[in-house]
């Protein structure tokens, strides 16, 4: 084995080891424990920049390890899967910063930290499997690394929502574990490949390989919110809001809507998928979710509410730019895992803002709060526009390439999808955006906090702005090399030409 | 890169970067600060070009001798309404209405120096959602419910130019307004483009049947931002249709059938309105309704005859600078016959006067037109009798009737006038 084969395991090492570590930590060892997470999250970020360095140039990181016989454990960093790591790297880097401001003062702040890591460590795991058992493994430990923080607060509401997102996951994951196991009866390998290894199966198989799309689609729809999979997400958002912001754009709903573009590319493979006949109920199933999701926003006056409404809805675009099936339409749907990744987190960041300064919980408490937190409401405003799809942020990319797919499939249809959900975008978000802005200033707030002169502590006011710069960015800059739209280019011609 | 490529990015950037309030905040005069590239531009700056390729997806500026004079214009403006925002002594101390407006201002500027379809989309948003803001920034009830109006005919409006900018982009790579005039010519999509084009840019621009957000916040609005109301979304909406319909490639005898009868209905709609409007700070909200709805008309023209268009195009920049010169003259025109008679103070009393004033001169107008009327109507009376007179006809008493309504049958003829030449044409 040489230095690249030992990568991915560091990779997922770097989180896993300070995660084991800080579970031992006491409480007041506040310092040892800011350190190891910034340690772990820092080496990370090397090593996965290494890999992304690499892999532009052609190299090859792979580590097998022997697993169950004829199954290995395998990590891999394709270009693919390097999107992912790459985002869940640096959101963790932020979300840490991020949860260490949040969490000042708080009670089982080692559980969280350690819980945290864990999440980060299956997160980086689902991304870089290169197989489908690997895949499992880690899919099945974000569940169990995700629950304690859903629940972390220990109020009945949150032990409620713990529960649903508990049942509805492992039965996602029995479904998925199914599929998994009897795709591996028909084929007997689960390497993940480029454009699948399905093809050589006889025309005999056609209904089983359609149950078994349906039953990992059903499987891994759960985290990815599809509806009518997707009732945990709501519930959810009794959560802190670094874990929101985790479980939203990085972590749980990302694995899930990553899980079925590896399933459809590297399982399949969209030609075989197409010729299934499954690509166009998931296209539709993917639109209905896309307008379901807005239209429930539309009617949440709870704030965290309305963005995981805002989620259900936004996720769908990696589905539905998957389902299309062409490869501009995978360009959209992929790079939208990265964007929507950067908008949702400041969006979740700045809710947390407004909830731990100010006791802003609901859409209606906002009016003028603008004037009170301008940054805050800024990297928000930035977010909320790269929703709805406003040129030039992040949103604007990922609709200009999926309905390019849509026209270039000759999915007309998806164009109404795209301009219906912007309207309705438009419609829950300017909302915010116009009582924030424009209305009256309140002569008090829910629960205020006073931190001087700054509008909330630096920990919390950072992160969302740096994700907000970078949402910006990643649409402003989204033709140089190594940006997400790059990245996704360089998928899509691996996985169509 | 060159001192013209400069100055052309900070005409654009600089307003951008000086809209940041920890900036702006720290300058004396931000907002005529923030003129002074363009300003430089206009002066020194004939004709260049800017590509900056790592930008979106390639952005492009240029400027022509064409588009310097409507930057011109445009720049004027933006300095008479700084003017007027921040005349007073004690301005209110918030930062959010020069954010706005050096937002708006300089989406503005970076919309006429676009060349590409994205460029201008991208700057088009700014300056609609800042103008927005600046719009309702400290405004009544009235103003608000206007401007959530506009903002409806703003979302739609964007939703189609995406849908638009779409159809170009699956047909071709380069986004150049050129080029692309020349390719959505001749494509199987060239209707559906340019019913979203049409329909976008009919929204922005409050042209008839769209013209309600016009006239609504219009009348709720306040003189300053009533100055960038007709000249900001109007003026540059119709740029937009300059830009972005393929004019002067090919015959398009339905589109250009449609387009006139718009124009014309938009200036029977305007010419009845005038004589019905109550509200005489309307009046020029009407004007500019007339304004496209000529222009709507002309459009038409051109595309139902390419070569004409080639003869008369240079005379559609002109024709948009001139909309804004006279929109501006007639506002201010306006503006001073209210402000004449507005105390220092806005005191109950002072909005009683000004009400007076108003209603004097409504009352004023009123009689004048009742004189003309009944001008016209002695004019009429005496015709009549001529006509009485001279022919000696058998059915008296029905030619009387018949005269009697000549005002509608003639405005019907007319109409139908218009029409005929409009097909012989």
């Amino acid at each position: 084995m040489n230095w690249d084969a030992w990568i991915p395991l560091l990779v997922v090492a770097s989180s896993l080891l300070p995660g084991l570590v800080i579970f031992t930590l006491a409480e007041e060892q506040v310092r040892l424990r800011t350190a190891l997470n910034l340690l772990g999250a820092f080496v990370k970020l090397a090593l996965v920049s290494w890999m992304v360095w690499g892999v532009y140039n052609g190299h090859h990181f792979e580590t097998r390890l022997p697993l169950l016989p004829n199954l290995e454990f395998v990590l891999r960093a394709g270009p693919l899967a390097l999107l992912f790591v790459g985002l869940s790297t640096v959101l963790w880097l932020v979300t840490t910063i991020y949860a260490i401001g949040y969490l000042e003062g708080s009670p089982h702040r080692s559980r969280f930290f350690g819980f945290f890591s864990l999440c980060v460590t299956a997160t980086v795991g689902v991304a870089l499997s290169g197989n489908m058992i690997t895949f499992l493994i880690f899919y099945e430990l974000l569940t169990l690394a995700t629950y304690p923080l859903l629940i972390h607060r220990g109020t009945e509401e949150a032990r409620k929502a713990g529960h649903t997102y508990l049942v509805y996951t492992m039965i996602g994951g029995a479904l998925l574990l199914l599929g998994t196991a009897w795709l591996y009866s028909l084929t007997g390998t689960l390497e993940f490949t480029p454009r699948g290894f399905l093809a050589g199966l006889g025309e005999e198989h056609r209904h089983a390989l359609i149950i078994i799309f349906v039953l990992m689609i059903a499987g891994l729809g759960v985290k990815a919110a599809i509806v009518p999979l997707h009732g945990w997400l709501p519930l959810a958002m009794v959560a802190p809001a670094p874990v929101s912001a985790l479980l939203h754009a990085v972590a749980v709903v990302k694995a899930g809507a990553f899980g079925i573009v590896r399933v459809v590319y590297d399982v399949f493979g969209v030609d075989f998928a197409t010729g299934l006949g499954v690509m166009e109920p998931l296209a539709w199933l993917a639109g209905f979710t896309i307008i379901y999701g807005s239209l429930r926003a539309l009617f949440q006056d709870d704030l965290k509410r309305r963005l995981a409404f805002s989620t259900i809805s936004q996720v769908s675009y990696v589905v539905l730019g998957v389902a299309i099936a062409g490869p501009i339409a995978t360009i959209g749907g992929v790079v939208h895992l990265v964007h929507q990744g950067l908008m949702k987190i400041t969006l979740f960041f700045c809710a947390g803002n407004l909830a731990e300064t100010l006791g802003i919980h609901k859409v209606s408490e906002m009016n003028g709060v603008g004037q009170r937190m301008p940054w805050t409401m800024a990297a928000f405003t930035v977010g909320a526009f790269g929703m709805i799809g406003a040129p030039p942020v992040a949103g604007f990319i990922s609709k200009w390439y999926l309905g390019m797919g849509a026209l270039e499939a000759g999915q007309n249809w998806v164009l109404l999808v795209l301009a219906g959900s912007s309207l309705l975008n438009a419609a829950y978000f300017l909302p915010i955006l116009y009582a924030a802005w424009f209305k009256k200033t309140p002569s008090s707030w829910p629960h205020e906090h006073d931190f001087g002169r700054m509008e909330t502590a630096w920990a919390l006011l950072l992160p969302p702005l740096i994700t907000a710069a970078l949402a910006l960015a990643a649409g402003l800059l989204a033709t140089l090399p190594f940006s997400p739209l790059d990245w996704a280019k360089l998928i899509s011609v691996r996985e169509f030409y | 890169m060159s001192i013209a490529d400069s100055l052309l990015w900070l005409a654009v950037c600089w307003p951008l970067l000086l809209a940041l309030p920890a900036l702006h905040k720290r300058l004396p005069l931000p907002q005529l600060l923030a003129m002074l590239p363009a300003v430089l531009l206009i002066l020194f700056v004939v004709d260049n070009t800017l590509t900056v390729p790592w930008l979106l997806f390639g952005t492009s500026f240029s400027l022509d001798e064409q588009t310097r004079w409507l930057l011109a214009v445009i720049v004027a403006l933006w300095l008479l309404v700084a003017m007027m925002l921040w005349r007073t002594k004690h301005p209110a101390p918030n930062n959010y209405l020069a954010t706005l407006f050096l937002l708006t201002m300089s989406g503005n500027i970076g919309l006429i120096l676009a060349s590409d379809l994205v460029t201008f989309f991208c700057f088009s948003t700014l300056m609609s959602y800042g103008f927005y803001g600046l719009l309702i920034h400290g405004s009544n009830d009235a103003v608000r419910r206007a401007g959530r109006l506009y903002l409806i005919c703003l979302i739609v409006a964007d939703l189609a130019l995406f849908e638009a900018l779409l159809l170009v982009a699956s047909n071709t790579e380069h986004l150049q307004f050129q080029l692309v005039q020349q390719v959505m010519s001749n494509v199987p999509t060239t209707d559906f483009y340019m019913a979203m084009v049409l329909g976008a840019f009919a929204l922005k621009a409050g042209i008839w049947p769209f013209s309600l957000w016009l006239s609504t916040t219009f009348s709720a609005t306040s003189s300053p931002k009533r100055l960038l109301l007709v000249s900001v979304p109007v003026a540059m909406a119709l740029l937009g249709m300059l830009r972005w319909l393929p004019l002067g490639q090919y015959n398009f005898d339905a589109w250009g059938l449609i387009l006139q009868s718009i124009g014309g209905v938009g200036i029977l709609y305007v010419m009845f309105k005038f004589y019905a409007v109550r509200q005489i700070r309307l009046f020029p909200a009407y004007a500019a309704i007339a304004y496209s709805s000529l222009f709507i008309a002309l459009l038409g023209i051109g595309l139902t005859y390419p070569s004409l268009w080639h003869d008369f195009h240079y005379l559609a920049y002109p024709y948009i600078a001139v909309l804004v010169i006279s929109m501006v003259c007639l506002i201010l025109l306006l503006g001073r016959v209210e402000h004449e008679h507005q105390p220092p103070e806005t005191t109950l009393h002072g909005i009683k006067q000004l009400n007076i004033y108003l209603k004097q001169k409504f009352e004023d107008f009123i009689q004048w037109r009742n004189v003309q009327l009944h001008k016209l109507n002695a004019l009429r009376h005496a015709a009549h009798q001529i006509v009485l007179q001279s022919l000696h006809v058998m059915h008296m008493q029905k030619l009387q009737r018949l005269m009697d309504r000549w005002s509608v049958r003639m405005m019907m003829a007319v109409m139908m006038g218009m029409l005929l030449i409009w097909l012989m044409i």
